[in-house]
């Protein structure tokens, strides 16, 4: 009964749930859209992790993500290949360096020199030449969904990169980073020559593989005992280290987090407003409930219900609205992700804000003394 | 409790409101009892405390003294929630202005009043259409209330108070917003629910034709509560 009394409440008033259901749908929507950017950032900042084979990781000391490498020893290569459980190991250069325009500008590159021989930080998505290619000296790969930034290039094209002639022998496609600034593959020699920060006898990344049946932690255990002035990670480690950093070491996962609530907090006022003036206006009825025996957790239930209604109305198209912006965003070359599980989060909290949003309508009505039903 | 306890007993009850210089004495030691089968009516001028007076009968309002018992049961000695249940099943409440959900359907206005006093769905629906036909509502029963005429609404409201068959009916006023036809209408339906069941009702009234259809007549005056012929100004 009173859940009937609350939807036909809301049916006979569904002007101003409509409005409720709008605000909740606009909240849904930016809470999705920032979710999306916030988790296509977060995969974005490990996509080389993410696509790279091997379980264990070797970094500087205290390098936090994959984005801030620093150089270290080569010879730790050999101490990896050596150390019993690992099958197979290869290092990864990364770096900053500048790519110089014709006209004389520059443009910030995104170092990646990966081990020809594995997968380890090799480009994916090649569209035009061949990766092989890069094995010759002062050869690089550039990605085509960074041609507003690069300039127009084409495959075959020299460039100026890192005070050096290069020439483009493979291009990639939708290799975007969220730093904005794009990336440029090439041989483990050639990335040391562009970087001018990385010596021979220096590596930024060790990538090692497991052997088949040893254990991890048993390898870790050695890698750490072998390498004491490194840092040893599994892969998944060092993925969730790279993301937090992102995520939460810098204001962007704050920025994020505000601009969330602060949609909650619009919805929330629009929904507690609406369901205010709708309680008030019916406050006869909510005392002629309580006079006829309706208990306070009756009316509770009355209002909350109400609250929800609208919120569920305002969810389906604020999930839409938050889809289709993300796949728009996407189509931009930018990265965002946004899947079942946070659309269902997000829905929850919107739902949870609703109910929130009607305590101020709640205690209206659980103040409300039964009496007033005599004097109307 | 016991089969001879009335219906409703009131004992030396009083209500003030407000504290100091302005407190007002609305109900000043009433002392009532009234038993299965009586109808009274009430009638005084405004501000008097009828309405008080009828809030605390049914247990809205609890008197600052005195004692007040529906069937044998002391409302002071009951919880919260068991005097919410007393009203579901023992009490029903028709107002001057109908107070019907304005969302729902005659029918399942009549419904939620039944729901209140615990009958299931599938048989309050039966329940409903059956009082609502005897009211003369049969056909109006989908309609919702502001599609009714005030006659229309204000039997569909009894039918809500009456549906679960309360031994107490309080009405304040029940045909003050109603033509004389509509109005008698009114009365006669109270009048067989008190004959048919053996419940006691109260009712509030301005009107002439109203106090006429009921046992007795009480008039109440500055909180005070005594006989009609001895009210104040009557022809001695
Ligand atoms: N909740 C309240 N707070 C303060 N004063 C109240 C309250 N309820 C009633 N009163 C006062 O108590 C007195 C009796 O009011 P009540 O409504 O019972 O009179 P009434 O006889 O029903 O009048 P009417 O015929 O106009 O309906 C009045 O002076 C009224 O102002
Ligand atoms: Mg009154």
């Amino acid at each position: 009964m009173w859940s009937r009394l609350a939807r036909r409440n809301v049916l006979l008033d569904r002007r101003r749930f409509a409005t409720s259901a709008l605000g909740v749908a606009f909240a849904l929507a930016l809470v999705l859209v920032q979710l999306g950017l916030f988790t296509g950032l977060a995969a974005n900042a490990t996509q080389v992790i993410d696509r790279s084979p091997g379980d264990v990781w070797i970094t500087g000391r205290n390098t936090g993500n994959f984005q801030w490498g620093q150089p270290i020893p080569r010879r730790s290569l050999d101490v990896v290949r050596s150390t019993p459980g690992i099958d197979w190991a290869r290092e990864l250069v990364t770096g900053w360096t500048q790519l110089r325009h014709p006209d004389g500008g520059v443009q910030r590159l995104e170092v990646i020199g990966f081990d020809l021989q594995s997968r380890v930080g090799a480009p994916w998505n090649v569209v035009a030449g061949d990766a092989r290619d890069l094995a010759v000296p002062g050869r690089v790969a550039l990605d085509a969904t960074s041609r507003g930034k690069l300039g127009h290039f084409s495959l075959g094209d020299h460039r100026e990169i890192g005070r050096r002639r290069v020439r483009i022998a493979a291009v990639t496609h939708g290799i975007t980073s969220f730093t904005t600034i794009p990336f440029v593959f090439a041989s483990l020699d050639t990335a040391r020559e562009i970087t001018g920060t990385i010596g021979a006898d220096e590596t930024v990344y060790v990538v090692a593989g497991l052997a088949p049946d040893a254990s991890l932690e048993a390898a870790l255990d050695a890698l750490r005992g072998r390498l004491p002035h490194l840092d040893v990670y599994a892969r998944q480690a060092f993925r969730e280290r790279t993301r937090r950093y992102w995520m939460f070491e810098t204001g962007m996962g704050i920025g994020f987090l505000l601009t969330s609530m602060l949609a909650v907090c619009v919805g929330a006022v629009i929904v507690s407003q609406t369901l205010y003036a709708a309680t008030s206006e019916h406050l006869p009825e909510y005392g002629t409930l309580k006079a006829m025996g309706a208990t306070d957790a009756d009316l509770t239930s009355i209002v909350v219900r109400q609250a929800l209604i609208a919120g569920a109305a305002g969810c389906v198209p604020g999930a839409l609205i938050g889809a289709v912006v993300v796949r728009g965003i996407r189509a931009q070359g930018l990265e965002a992700l946004l899947g079942p599980g946070l659309v269902a989060i997000a829905a929850g909290i919107a739902l949870g804000a609703c109910v929130l949003a009607a305590l101020g309508s709640i205690r209206r009505v659980r103040t409300l003394e039964p009496a007033m039903v005599f004097r109307l | 409790m016991t089969a001879r306890a009335p219906t409703l007993s009131l004992t030396a009850v009083c209500r003030t409101f407000g504290t100091g210089a302005r407190a007002v004495g609305a109900v000043r030691g009433v002392s009532l009892e009234l038993h299965a089968g009586e109808a009274v009516c009430i009638m005084g001028p405004s501000g008097s405390g009828k309405s008080t007076l009828l809030s605390i009968m049914g247990g809205l309002l609890e008197p600052d003294r005195g004692e007040v018992a529906i069937a044998g049961r002391r409302l002071a000695d009951l919880s919260q929630r068991a005097r919410c249940e007393l009203r579901r099943r023992q009490v029903g409440f028709v107002f001057q202005r109908f107070n019907l959900m304005g969302a729902l359907s005659a029918a399942e206005n009549v419904e939620l009043g039944l729901h209140l006093a615990g009958v299931a769905a599938p048989e309050g629906r039966r329940r409903a259409a059956g009082v609502l036909e005897r009211f003369g509502l049969g056909p109006r029963g989908g309609a919702l209330p502001r599609d009714l005429s005030g006659g229309e609404q204000q039997r569909v409201a009894l039918a809500r108070a009456l549906a679960p068959g309360p031994v107490l009916l309080l009405a304040d006023e029940p045909t003050g917003n109603l033509d004389s036809a509509n109005g008698r209408r009114v009365v006669e339906l109270i009048r067989a629910h008190v004959r048919g069941t053996g419940a006691a009702a109260v009712v509030v009234t301005h009107d002439r034709r109203v106090s006429e259809a009921m046992d007795h007549c009480l008039w109440m005056e500055d909180g005070v509560l005594g006989g009609f012929e001895d009210r104040p100004g009557a022809a001695a």
